[in-house]
């Protein structure tokens, strides 16, 4: 049943339009008209510095300028960042733009000096670096990743939209009034600037973060933000693309600069009109291009891509400029730069910033934005001052060496797209510590005098916990005590003593290992032993096996003789007659012998009479001799017995057992195994077992024909399969998992969330009965484990370790951690996956998922008591007991024919519930009216 | 009282302590182990000094537990008693007695240890569970100190 969605009033719809989410808007908004007034106030006066610089000097003086912008901003930068150690930043930028619009007054005072025009084209350069850069500092501490993913673009709309207005109001109110009369408006934007500032502090708790943020109290200096950036290659590498970016920039502008003066022959007027008239064009068309498109790409192509937007438009630019050096080329050029660097570039670059730590992010930000892109103006003038007065190039021929740039910062970003998901990664990287390392480390750390006491213990257990210890932590002990113990009462303490003794390498323990064979029994401590004697000294052990071959204990003459026939000696002393006997005298013996002959056999080559007797030792009516025989058989790899094996696996105490034997016969059993996993009629316990076998044997083999399996209509058989397909990934990262079909896989069980999450949201919020309400939870239960099966098969086809992180990411409780897992994902994984999953891991409300759903698998909502009639068709038993139950409690008859339906179901429990719904929905419906 | 369903009993279980971390369907199968009985007023359910080999969740009614003959408390109904009967084998330090007509469920520990190694996923919840107290308890020891600190600077 449809349910009709309620109309969203307008503004809800323009927010969701934009991506803005619940307690979003008021600082965005707020941010986005502090870039405005920014970005307007320095495009209204570059325009009256540029023409009033221009008016008066040589175009060839811009680079000196340029350098003394440079060398400056060094110094204002350095002033910055002491300052912001001291006081918390959204004061600091509140009373810093007050302090620059104060500048402007005193400008504007002394405008009749000729020097106040370079000292206001420098002041400008100052200014132009820290106002748009204080604005998106705030912006980064404000929002995190994935909000930064989908404001930024919004806010820097701000910038652009103020762009186009300053440059407006510059060619209008500087053609009217001349253009030193642009400084007394502007003053007033950067004070209304400045209160926004103090808005954004005081209205939302993410202010009250920006401003305990600031006063961190960390030592930030111009020298350590450099080292900062010098020791980490990811910042090293964005360093690199804001100069690489910024020269080239640079370059063009001074080609555009002076084709401007060269066009408009030095005329004050003219050159405000035409600056402010430009940058008002490029600023609408930029912001066109960035509210209709940036948000979008970012989305769509991720930031990788969209940083090769602005060099691939310069090198555009700085190409028609060397073919034509017209007004026209130079508008196109420098306008390709404007446009791209203030919408696209600026939100990606501003994006790359996220994934660093708050704390790094504060004491490198003002470098890079600063320091870096200032120095990169000083380089540029540099060049300019060379190639102009040195070598002489003409206007046109300064392309060339922009485009030798571009192709170097199209290097750098190439590295720096791999640094960013390496960064990203890291961020959410989990830092295991392995508990067979953690355990070493402590039982190296136990001082040996406690643990020699605690191997003299009374106390049986604190005896085998120090063996243990011994074991892990590759202790040695004192030699007397471990010969005491390798004749212990306890046979638990023998056997995990010879383990010490064979695995730590301790030598000179033969003979009373000799001891140690004699006494115990088990043949796989006995079989250690031997081993152990053998690499001690050959020629005692095989005296010793010798004698055993005449012992009154017949299993341990019977061991000597395996021990013997696996040598290939069977010859010797008969070995080979005295096994055969043994076996066939232990058939008819009591049930641990019969289960030590069992076990033997698997030790002893095949030949046909143990073949024989292993099988009869399978179908025995002793657990322990089939468990004896199938670890046998793990050895002798009976084929015409795998049906017995396979049934042994639905016995919990075979289970094991049974998996080993199968897992041996390797490869050529698959395809049996797969048959049996496929077929309904095989017992559903001991198919439950199978994925596990398969994934022991392991190849691409097993791969293949378990991903084929994923369709299981068990839930269970489905998880297990999952996982065994999970250990091979793990066990063997050799073998490769078919990309398709896992994305098929995944999208499938994308779909069957939305499905299911369809049928929660339809459930109302309140008013339930207790079936309702538990019904509830099977749902939200459901939808955790898609998404943790959706993980899993993810890992089969990406880096096992950065999915399982990024899983563990979003289901972290950090909200940092949470949006940097995500935005890693958003950058790793293709589409469609990509496209369908985010919206699941994004906590953004149910109404986005609800259209996801429609938009892409045409699925509609459900109302409450039609999705108890899907449920209880949906072939998941436990939903479709829990709809029974809901529908009886609901009293809902209509249901009537298809509860009466599953009381028929083979599932136990179906039957049950269905039958009860069955029973109180007749009743109700026979009732009087 | 009429008998429960399977499922019934299920979100009967879904309030005990131990199983609250259980998935839904998980608690259908510890439901699956689970007996209805009834215990009529004054009858004793199990007495002190003796073992107690299962846990008892409350249906309905009330059990009151006394120790050395003096009533110490009592029971109501989705309350449980004997809460780590199932991993304990220490007798009992209670008897139980129906202060009024109950009814109440019993899981064995003998037939959930069944169920334990028959569904290592359950296991496996249950560990979690169980860590997760504990780890509570620790983070908490860890804070107390700290907040003291705090506290006198």
């Amino acid at each position: 049943m449809h349910v009709p969605e309620p109309r969203p009033i307008l503004a809800e719809r323009v927010r969701r339009h934009l991506g803005v989410r619940q307690g979003e808007s008021e600082p965005a908004v707020l941010l986005g008209l502090q870039l405005m007034l920014g970005i307007g106030s320095v495009i209204c006066l570059k325009s009256a510095a540029d023409a009033l610089f221009l008016s008066q000097f040589d175009a060839e003086r811009l680079p000196l300028v340029d350098l003394a912008i440079t060398a400056l901003v060094g110094v204002a930068v350095g002033f910055y960042i002491r300052l912001s150690n001291r006081f918390p930043v959204s004061r600091l930028i509140g009373f810093s733009q007050i302090f620059l619009a104060s500048n402007l007054l005193v400008f504007w005072l002394l405008m009749d000096w000729q020097v106040v025009a370079v000292l206001l084209y420098i002041w400008v350069g100052i200014f132009a670096v820290l106002v748009p850069s204080q604005v998106w500092s705030l912006a980064g501490l404000v929002f995190d990743t994935r909000q930064a993913k989908r404001l930024f673009a919004l806010i820097g709309s701000g910038g652009i939209l103020g762009a186009a207005l300053g440059g407006r109001f510059a060619s209008v109110v500087g053609s009217m009034f001349g253009p030193q009369n642009l400084l007394l408006p502007t003053l007033g934007g950067l004070l209304l600037c400045a209160a926004l500032v103090f808005r954004l502090t005081a209205c939302t708790a993410s202010g009250e973060r920006v401003l305990k943020k600031g006063a961190s109290g960390q030592k930030a200096s111009i020298r350590e933000s450099f080292r900062l950036i010098r020791s980490r290659r990811y910042l090293r590498l964005m360093a690199g693309v804001l100069l690489l970016s910024t020269v080239v920039g640079t370059l063009i502008k001074y080609q555009f600069k002076a084709t401007a003066k060269a066009h408009y022959l030095g005329d004050e007027t003219a050159l405000v009109v035409f600056f402010g008239d430009f940058n008002g064009h490029i600023a609408v068309i930029s912001f066109l291009f960035h509210v209709l498109l940036s948000g979008r790409l970012l989305r769509w192509i991720g930031v990788g891509l969209t940083l090769l937007v602005l060099p691939f438009s310069l090198s555009l630019g700085a190409s028609t400029l060397l073919f034509s050096g017209s007004l026209g080329t130079a508008i196109f050029a420098r306008g390709s730069d404007l446009g791209f660097r203030h919408s696209i570039d600026r939100a990606s670059i501003e994006l790359l910033y996220v994934p660093i730590s708050t704390a790094l992010r504060a004491q490198v930000k003002s470098f890079l934005d600063m320091v870096v892109s200032r120095s990169a103006d000083g380089l540029a003038s540099g060049i300019l001052l060379l190639v102009l007065t040195v070598l002489h190039f003409g206007l046109d021929q300064i392309s060339w060496v922009s485009l030798g740039f571009v192709a170097a910062w199209l290097g750098v970003l190439w590295q720096l797209r791999k640094e960013y998901l390496y960064t990203l990664r890291t961020s959410i990287e989990r830092k295991d510590v392995s508990p067979e390392e953690l355990l070493r480390s402590v039982t190296q750390s136990a001082p040996n005098a406690e643990l020699e006491m605690t191997l003299q213990s009374s106390d049986q257990r604190a005896v085998e916990t120090a063996v243990d210890w011994m074991q892990y932590g590759g202790a040695t002990g004192e030699r007397a005590q471990l010969a005491s113990l390798l004749t212990h009462d306890s046979g638990v303490i023998r056997r995990k003593t010879m383990a010490v003794v064979a695995t730590n390498g301790l030598e000179d323990y033969g003979r009373d290992v000799r001891k140690f064979l004699e006494l115990e029994p088990d043949i796989e401590a006995r079989w250690q032993g031997l081993t152990y004697l053998e690499n001690e000294d050959p020629v005692e052990a095989a005296k010793a096996v010798e004698g055993f071959l005449d012992s009154d204990d017949r299993n341990l003459a019977a061991t000597a003789a395996a021990w013997l026939l696996h040598r290939g000696e069977g010859k010797l002393s008969g070995a080979e007659q005295r096994f055969r006997v043994y076996i066939e005298w232990a058939a008819g013996s009591d049930s641990t012998t019969r289960a030590t002959a069992a076990r033997l056999i698997g030790f002893a080559p095949s030949e046909d009479s143990t073949r024989s007797a292993l099988s009869r030792f399978l179908r025995d009516n002793n657990g322990e001799v089939i468990r004896a025989a199938l670890l046998s058989a793990a050895n002798v790899k009976p084929t015409q017995e795998v049906p017995i094996i396979l049934a042994a696996l639905g016995d919990r105490r075979q289970r094991r057992a049974a998996r080993g034997a199968l897992a041996a016969f390797g490869e050529p059993i698959l395809d049996e195994l797969n048959d049996s996993l496929r077929k309904p009629s095989v017992d559903l316990v001991a198919r439950r077992a199978l994925p596990r076998v398969m994934s022991t044997v392991g190849g691409p083999k097993a791969a293949r024909l378990l991903l084929a399996q994923l369709n299981q209509p068990d839930r269970d058989l489905r998880h297990r399969v999952l996982r065994a397909l999970i250990r091979i990934r793990e066990n063997q990262p050799e073998v490769r998992f078919d990309h398709q079909k896992t994305s098929e896989l995944v999208v499938e069980e994308l779909r069957r969330y939305y499905s299911e999450n369809l049928l929660l949201s339809g459930i109302p919020s309140n008013g339930l009965g207790p079936g309702a309400r538990f019904l509830q939870r099977a749902l939200q239960e459901r939808l955790k484990e898609r998404v943790d099966s959706i993980f899993r098969l993810l890992e089969l086809v990406y880096p096992q370790r950065e999915i399982s992180d990024a899983y563990y990411g979003t289901l972290s409780g950090s909200p940092e951690l949470r949006s940097n897992a995500i935005e890693f994902l958003d950058s790793r994984l293709g589409n469609p996956v990509r496209q369908i999953l985010l919206p699941v891991l994004e906590d953004s409300g149910s109404r986005r998922l609800l259209e996801t759903a429609r938009d892409l698998f045409g699925l509609e909502p459900v109302a409450y008591p039609g999705l108890l009639q899907r449920l209880l068709e949906t072939p998941d038993p436990w939903l479709q007991a829990c709809a029974c139950y809901v529908a009886s409690e609901n009293g809902s008859t209509d249901l009537l024919p298809r509860v009466e339906g599953l009381a028929q179901s083979d599932d136990p429990l179906v039957a049950e519930t269905a039958t009860l719904a069955y029973i109180q929905l007749s009743r109700r419906e026979n009732e009087p009216r | 009282m009429e008998t429960l369903t399977t499922l019934e009993r299920a979100i009967r279980l879904q309030k005990v302590d131990l199983f609250s971390d259980l998935e839904t369907d998980l608690l259908a199968l510890v439901a699956s182990i689970a007996n209805q009985l009834e215990a009529k007023k004054d009858e004793t359910l199990f007495e002190e000094n003796r073992p107690l080999p299962a846990l008892y969740v409350v249906l309905a009614g009330r059990m009151e537990m006394s120790r050395g003959g003096q009533a110490m408390f009592t029971v109501g109904a989705d309350e449980t008693i004997g809460n780590w009967a199932l991993f304990d084998d220490q007798p009992s330090v209670v008897t139980a007695r129906a202060a009024e007509d109950s009814w109440l469920l019993r899981i064995d520990r003998e037939d959930f240890f069944d169920l334990l190694a028959d569904h290592t996923e359950i296991t496996r919840k249950l560990f979690q569970a169980l860590f997760k107290r504990v780890r509570s308890l620790l983070t908490a020891g860890l804070e107390r100190p700290e907040a003291a600190t705090t506290a006198t600077e």
